[in-house]
């Protein structure tokens, strides 16, 4: 109730006042509240957990000014430059995506007022083609490394967790896939089943399984001897309970770290994987545009140019929030 | 008779008695009957706790004595099943409410865990898990133990809550169907009646609202003032002593027949110490628990309990009502202990101290395992092990000093130099 009362404090004041000064105090008293009237707990009715609201908001040890470097500040800028420009592709191009996948005249023609970058071997517009070929990339590159994400990390902890034997048998199968060089087996992939985005998904997604299961493994050996792992037991809580609730929050960090390396890892991949010819050749993607524009560097740079520097910065936002993070979240470089 | 005989014989015996030493009683809550828990490491098996038993009562305080790694730890973790590998309960019975743990499966043991018997552990400062709230881990146990009860509480007000939901409807289409007929200061009435009965209706309940409501009743139960902030901070923002409270109010949330207390103030200040200790003897009053206390303080041993096992090299040695112990103890390792406790006005004075070292409990001494520390050797000491009797009521001790059978026995003679040189050891 208390807070109610501090609300109409201000309104009460100014009605002795004239009228425009009521608006114009309500108003600054919105704005200078406006963070404690959107969080939930500000609503409760004693005013001491809007004080530790206060209290957070003062302190100046935040994860959020942890992360307020520079870099990482392009990264995410980065990140949200490529993420609108992927969601919002057929607002920023100028041509549709079946325009840009068909034939037209204008062969390796230089950057014209009709299109801004120029145009590649079949006349195809490639502004619109990198606009297109952001989607493509974190198409592919998101739910592959989720994949791998979620099974490594469920592998990862199962077999630190147990031990014995069901740890010998997870960790010798991941072994197993660490041997395989990621382009090759998506290359075996393609080979197999034909040039579909889907293969090339699960492809990636399978080679990341064993980096995080190794990742996560390691940190849960350490964690499961810690006191609060036995205090869980001694409370009752089931072995699954432990594993995914108490000992898996301790050990993300350092995947949530390697997760954001990773995706701009897998997108250079994936280029690399198009511009070898391996990819679908009906999908508009920065690999796939280098590849045809490798033969003419000469008298048309504009067409590996472009999709290059899309991925360059693409790799770059990622790796440099990664970076950020890492530092955010790693309590030994807390001097920031 | 051969000496293989004799010790057969005199092994039965031990068993007798110790059969004799444990008698049925309707208050028995715990009953440990000669537990065996090895450590099979690379170096050989290492004997932790070799053949201990004893039993606690209900309203009983137990208290724990003995140097740092005499078992004292492990036989709390056997009784709870949660000796880690290489550790193996090998043999022995654990017998909780007339129910053999150490028979149960996994899964029935699981309930017990947390909600029968409970442990504090040492060291508060970890035994928290740093990424769940406080509130959170407090309310756990009451999610994993008495998922019933709740719902039958979130039964209850959802009835409640069902029949002022009716009252605000029925108010309602009251004030639609006399609108028109009302006067304004009568519309008004209404409506700030329908604004109150809104108030009054709370949010529909559920299952963690209301374990947290109850973890919020328990830590106010231990102590803590403002317990609806503390639900909300995580473990690193609370001080030791706060930390502690909430690991007690997490082993008491379920009301347990049995808390086992491993050294619960070690890593506390003194004031800390001394508020922990009340706190947990008025709560054991309060619900009704019985305490298994470990630790090596004896002053903490005179404050809080009823009565006192004093473990050696994984055996319990003298076994008694503190009072007792505490006034005339008999043992010689009892009073070895007793005389090692510094005091102001024994400033001048050597301290007392136990020649000799903790025996390794891979190859024990035979017979008596404190033979070779024991100034009171007689010569049968290294060759027999002594029965466990109880001399006294309920005064149980494992020593051949107050064994009749021994009494014969002459002295043995320590060799100075040697003793001396043990010293220094």
């Amino acid at each position: 109730m208390e807070h109610e009362s501090l609300k109409q404090e201000p309104e009460k004041k100014t009605k002795s006042k004239e009228s425009d000064n009521v608006i114009k105090n309500i108003l600054s008293w919105v704005i200078n509240n406006i963070k404690f009237l959107l969080i939930p707990a500000s609503r409760l009715d004693d005013l001491t957990s809007r004080e530790r609201e206060y209290e957070m908001k003062i302190s100046k040890r935040k994860f959020i000014r942890r992360l307020k470097s520079t870099l990482t500040i392009l990264g995410i800028a980065i990140i949200f430059f490529i993420v609108t420009l992927a969601v919002f592709a057929p607002w920023f191009s100028l041509y549709s995506f079946e325009h840009l996948a068909g034939v037209h005249t204008g062969m390796w023609d230089p950057p014209s007022p009709e299109h801004p970058l120029g145009q590649t071997t079949l006349g195809r517009d490639i502004l619109g083609r990198i606009i297109y070929g952001a989607r493509a990339s974190l198409t592919i590159a998101l739910p592959a490394i989720s994949f791998s994400l979620v099974f490594g990390v469920i592998f990862g902890v199962i077999a630190g967790f147990y031990g014995g034997w069901s740890e010998s048998i997870i960790m010798r199968i991941m072994d197993v896939f660490l041997a395989f060089p990621g382009l090759i087996l998506a290359m075996v992939f393609i080979a197999i089943w034909g040039q579909h985005i889907e293969y090339i998904m699960i492809a990636y997604g399978i080679i990341g399984i064993p980096y995080y299961s190794r990742l996560i493994r390691g940190s849960v050996i350490q964690a499961r001897e810690l006191p609060y792992v036995q205090a869980a037991k001694v409370a009752g809580a089931s072995n699954w309970r432990i594993m995914f609730k108490h000992i898996l929050p301790n050990c993300i960090q350092p995947v949530i770290i390697s997760f954001t390396f990773d995706i701009g890892g897998i997108i250079l991949s994936l280029a690399g994987l198009s511009f070898l010819g391996f990819s679908d050749p009906q999908l508009i993607e920065w690999g796939n545009d280098i590849a045809d524009a490798r033969m003419h560097l000469y008298d048309a740079p504009w067409g590996a140019m472009w999709p290059g520097i899309m991925i360059l910065i693409t790799v770059l936002g990622f790796m440099l929030f990664g970076d950020g993070l890492r530092d955010a979240l790693d309590p030994r470089l807390r001097n920031l | 008779m051969t000496l293989t005989e004799k010790k057969e014989i005199i092994e039965e015996n031990r068993k007798n008695q110790m059969k004799s030493a444990i008698k049925e009683d309707s208050n028995l809550l715990l009953q440990v009957k000669n537990l065996k828990t090895y450590f099979y490491t690379e170096e050989g098996i290492v004997k932790a706790v070799d053949g201990v038993s004893f039993n606690i009562f209900k309203n009983e305080v137990l208290g724990l004595v003995g140097e740092t790694g005499c078992g004292k730890s492990v036989t709390a973790l056997s009784i709870l099943r949660l000796v880690r590998s290489p550790g193996e309960i090998i043999e022995g019975s654990i017998e909780f409410n007339n129910v053999n743990l150490l028979e149960l499966s996994e899964e029935e043991m699981r309930s017990h865990r947390g909600n029968d018997i409970t442990m504090i552990f040492q060291d508060p400062l970890n035994s928290l898990n740093p990424v769940i709230l406080a509130g959170d881990q407090v309310a756990e146990v009451f999610l994993l133990h008495q998922e019933e009860e709740l719902n039958k509480i979130i039964d209850v007000r959802l009835l409640e809550r069902d029949k002022l939901v009716q009252e605000l409807k029925e108010l309602k289409k009251e004030f639609k169907e006399n609108k028109e007929q009302l006067s304004e200061t009568e519309k008004e009435e209404f409506k700030v009646k329908i604004k109150d009965l809104k108030k009054k209706i709370p949010k529909a309940p559920n299952l963690k609202d209301v374990a947290l409501e109850k973890a919020e009743q328990i830590i106010k139960e231990v102590g803590i003032a403002d317990a609806k902030q503390i639900l909300k901070r995580y473990p690193h923002e609370l001080s030791g002593g706060m930390r502690q409270r909430i690991m007690i109010a997490m082993g008491l949330s379920c009301t347990p027949l049995l808390l086992i207390a491993d050294e619960p103030t070690t890593a506390l200040d003194v004031t800390i110490q001394a508020q922990i200790l009340d706190l947990m003897k008025n709560l054991q009053k309060k619900f009704d628990t019985s305490i298994l206390m470990i630790t090596h303080d004896l002053g903490i041993i005179a404050e809080l309990c009823d009565r006192v096992a004093v473990m050696y090299s994984g055996n319990i040695v003298e076994y008694a009502t503190a009072e007792d112990l505490f006034k005339n103890p008999r043992h010689p390792y009892t009073q070895g202990l007793i005389g090692a406790i510094p005091s102001v006005e024994k400033k001048d004075t050597k301290l007392t101290v136990i020649r000799g070292m903790v025996p390794n409990l891979i190859y024990p001494p035979s017979g008596c395992r404190f033979h070779p520390r024991c100034t009171e050797r007689l010569e049968i000491c290294d060759k027999i092990k002594p029965r466990f009797l109880e001399i006294n009521d309920r005064y149980f001790i494992a020593c051949h000093l107050f064994d009749p059978e021994y009494k014969e026995s002459p002295k043995y003679q320590w060799d100075e130099t040697e003793s001396e040189e043990s010293y220094k050891v």
